[in-house]
């Protein structure tokens, strides 16, 4: 039953350009799947964090992370 | 990814000293300090430069730190004093720096001072998970280091700020919007740490609403499973009652909007049900219904209470009226009279007055109805009945088709304990002789005859024989069963054997 419902239940998705528009609807789509979801933004934190707390709201998981995936050394960091 | 994570919650590292003790200095001798002192931030330990600012005419400078003689790392020139690669960790650190003046009367100075090297970030305090909440006035609130600045940016362009006192804690207050609301920290600590936290509120003011599907007419199960529908919430539980109770083991978990909760056992009988469904934030929303469970239509295997209906409750009442004191009551539905009547006569036989008929109220209440042995030989079937009512059934052996077990109504005529078997005044058996009692006796350890010669009710050591046709007429059962049975009927109980 869980695992029809949630398809992508135990998964992982980055979701780059996440906070708005289509990569929004994505990550929604995503986690309503049952992905953990990874919010990629570059920017303004605010709308990232406001969809995570949405995803979460509805019992999905995600985290808001700042980088730019046009840059290596973004991505590399850490 | 994990590499990626890490730089999430990766905290801006500033390393710095603060000067605790600064000698004062005497005379025109000279050891000042740059104060603060700072060590320059390379990776992730502290591998930082310390600097002195150095007065003048000095010479044989000697620099200890924590007593470690390190004047050959240091460097001087401008009047200043530097070391670098001190590689010095997070903790106090002492550091002693003597030189010969050469002024006269300079003689040898010395000068030491300790100070604090804190590269650690401070905690931001408190889960970083979406908090739901009803309330339009929250606060925003955590732990980290004591004299820790917080600055807080929230919805609306609100603004905080804090200072952590020795207990390390901060609360900030917030107005929330309905939906979804970021507040952005900032905790420095008092060595210029800094961290950055985000904690998500969303305000959910509006109740999930619940539609129960069909519930108000019978339900023929003594499990009923109730279904609905639950918009407006995703995440929702739902806590389902019967008659004040709870119905299920734990809440439960509201999936895609639709609710599906099976209900522990409930008895015959109407039942007050109530099914909350509680959002994340607490908001609720209530549907209450009557509901009639109606298992059976026999008595004597449901439990029977309050609003139970149909033909086993006709015949319980007609028992009530009968033997538990009930009068009127009706004749379809189990009232408060009758309910009551259970209860008196729950009190009256030393049993718990809860007004439910279970299996020790049936027993007693049939118990004292005449029996009759009702043997169905077509199903091998032995039923004793109290009051038109099967208490009890058994398997059986009846006669084989050349002596076949006459049908017909009987009567219990004699009973005997552990008998002996004497060869009847048949062909078949007029070769035997007698068998005394004990294993291999032929009427195992109970005999009950009947009205008809030769025929009779006993058990059998021969336990494979039972369910076939095997006797030579009598009705044979297995030794427990024919035990029970026997202390169940007297001389003179009626006997129906029929096909």
């Amino acid at each position: 039953m869980i695992e029809r419902d949630r398809p992508l239940a135990g998964r992982h998705a980055l979701v780059t350009g996440g906070a708005s528009g289509i990569g929004r609807a994505t990550a929604q789509r995503l986690a309503a799947d049952g992905a953990d979801v990874v919010v990629d933004y570059v920017g303004d934190a605010e709308p990232a964090e406001v969809l995570v707390a949405e995803i979460e709201r509805d019992g999905g998981h995600a985290i808001a992370v700042e980088a730019d995936v046009s840059d290596e050394a973004q991505v590399d960091a850490g | 990814m994990r590499s990626f994570l890490s730089a999430i919650d990766g905290h801006s590292r500033a390393v710095a000293l603060s000067v605790l003790t600064l000698a004062a200095l005497g005379g025109y001798t000279a050891v000042a300090l740059s104060a603060p002192v700072r060590l320059e931030q390379e990776g992730r330990a502290t591998r930082g430069a310390l600097q002195a600012r150095l007065g003048w005419a000095l010479r044989d400078v000697r620099v200890l730190v924590d007593g470690r003689d390190v004047t050959a790392r240091v460097r001087r020139g401008e009047g200043r004093l530097r070391l670098a690669g001190a590689r010095l960790g997070d903790g106090r650190h002492d550091v002693r720096i003597s030189a010969d003046s050469a002024l006269p009367f300079g003689g040898r100075v010395e000068r030491g001072w300790s100070f604090r090297v804190d590269t650690t970030a401070p905690r931001a305090g408190t889960s970083a998970a979406t908090r739901t909440v009803r309330a339009a006035r929250i606060s925003v609130s955590g732990r980290t280091e004591p004299g820790a600045t917080v600055r807080a940016a929230g919805p609306d362009g609100q603004r905080a700020r804090a200072v952590t006192g020795r207990d390390g804690r901060y609360r900030l207050p917030f107005r929330v919007r309905e939906g979804a609301n970021v507040v952005r920290l900032m905790i420095s600590d008092d060595a210029g740490n800094t961290i950055r936290a985000v904690r998500r509120i969303v305000r959910d003011t509006r109740a999930p609403r619940l539609t129960l599907a069909t519930l108000d007419g019978s339900l023929d199960t003594s499990e009923p499973t109730v279904r609905g529908r639950v918009r407006g919430d995703k995440g929702a539980v739902a806590l389902v009652s019967v008659d004040g109770r709870p119905a299920t083991a734990k809440p439960v978990q509201v999936r895609d909007g639709s609710l599906s909760a099976r209900l522990t056992p409930l008895h015959e009988g109407e039942h007050r049900l109530v099914v909350r469904v509680r959002d994340r934030a607490g908001n609720e929303d209530r549907v209450a219904r009557t509901l009639i469970v109606d298992s059976t239509e026999r008595l004597g295997t449901a439990t029977i209470g309050l609003g139970a209906r149909g033909a086993d409750a006709s015949e319980l009442l007609t028992l009530l009226r009968r033997h538990g004191g009930l009068r009127g009551g009706g004749r379809q539905r189990i009232g408060p009279a009758a309910i009551q009547a259970v209860k008196r006569f729950q009190r009256r036989k030393g049993l718990a007055a809860d007004g439910l008929v279970g299996p020790d109220v049936r027993s007693a209440l049939l118990g004292r109805l005449p029996a009759l042995v009702d043997i169905d030989l077509s199903a091998y079937t032995l039923t004793l009945k109290r009051g038109g009512t099967p208490t009890r059934s058994y398997p059986i052996a009846k006669g084989q088709p050349r002596y076949p077990t006459p049908t017909g109504a009987l009567r219990v005529v004699d009973k005997q304990v552990d008998p002996v078997w004497t060869p009847p005044d048949s062909p078949w058996a007029a070769e035997l002789d007698t068998i005394p009692a004990g294993p291999g006796n032929p009427l195992g350890t109970r005999w009950i005859g009947t009205s008809r010669t030769a025929i009779g009710i006993h058990g059998t050591y021969a336990e494979g024989s039972i369910g076939t046709a095997a006797s030579h007429g009598c009705i044979r059962m297995r030794i427990a069963d024919v035990e029970e049975l026997f202390r169940q009927v007297r001389v003179g109980t009626p006997i129906r054997i029929h096909a």
